[in-house]
């Protein structure tokens, strides 16, 4: 039986200004149980003229136990963070047989 | 109570994502009284989340059950339901929900721990030193002058 709680990703929103492009990635320990890179090169934040700006940025099909958020300025930017939320939800069950994980029950009794 | 009557188990369904092929097991405890495996089936790998319907042996019987499924790779179980009847009665079949543990159809915001900007703008004082109210005497540089009289040599030509 597979006790973990594996989580997936749907979206990150960060609040931010910068004057120049940073780079966003998210780092999370599914496929394979080691902590990597999920957005290939990471996501471009691009500048936004020090104005405020909501962006989000599409996680899908990203799965882990454990994330990490990673934003890297560009050497020339100034980047202001104001907040970020992530969306996520739990699956119920996950199996990983080369883990040889297995799911099953209680014996049980059909009705009442 | 469900555990006293024997049941017929017809029909399995699961609503599955099968990245990899698994396999399904059913033990029972009957005949005999004894949980043992009853029933092996294949599920081959999905394209995606889809409901799998297993067809059992028309003899597969019980007072408890136990479903297992063992994947060769990654599985997702969204839930399980047995098709099943009391035995000897002319009861109904019907479908039984086996429990299992639910994926919530909406996400879940959560912050990420970003320290807070406030909205309001707050007063720093900057390290200069204040004005005292009151005035204070302060000693000029003035030498005293003696209080007593003193005799002193003037130059004078001979």
């Amino acid at each position: 039986m597979a006790f973990r709680r594996v989580w997936q990703f749907k979206e990150v929103v960060f609040d931010y200004s910068s004057n120049n492009s940073s780079t966003f990635q998210l780092y999370t320990d599914l496929p394979g149980g080691a902590m990597a890179a999920r957005k290939g090169a990471g996501v471009t934040m691009a500048s936004t003229s020090d104005g405020r700006k909501t962006l989000p940025i599409p996680l899908d099909g990203i799965e882990g136990t454990l994330y990490r958020p990673e934003i890297i300025p560009g050497a020339t930017t100034v980047l202001r963070l104001y907040g970020g939320t992530i969306w996520v939800r739990p699956v119920g069950v996950y199996l990983d047989g080369s883990l040889s994980e297995k799911w099953t029950t209680q014996e049980m009794a059909l009705g009442v | 109570m469900g555990f006293e009557k024997v049941q017929f188990y017809g029909i399995v369904e699961i609503d599955c994502n099968a990245v990899a092929q698994a396999v399904f097991n059913l033990y029972t405890d009957q005949p005999a009284g004894v949980m043992a495996l009853r029933e092996t089936r294949t599920i081959a790998a999905t394209s995606g989340r889809q409901v799998v319907r297993i067809r059992l042996a028309g003899t597969t019987k019980g007072k408890l059950l136990r479903p297992e499924i063992v994947p060769t790779g990654l599985f997702y179980l969204y839930g399980m339901r047995v098709w099943a009847r009391v035995a000897g009665a002319a009861a109904p079949w019907q479908w039984y929900a086996i429990p299992v543990v639910e994926t919530p159809e909406a996400w879940t915001a959560v912050k990420l721990p970003i320290e807070p900007t406030p909205d309001e703008w707050s007063a720093v004082k900057l390290p200069i030193p204040e004005s005292g109210e009151e005035w204070t005497p302060v000693k000029l540089a003035v030498q005293p002058s003696s209080e007593t009289a003193e005799w002193i040599d003037l130059p004078m030509d001979e």
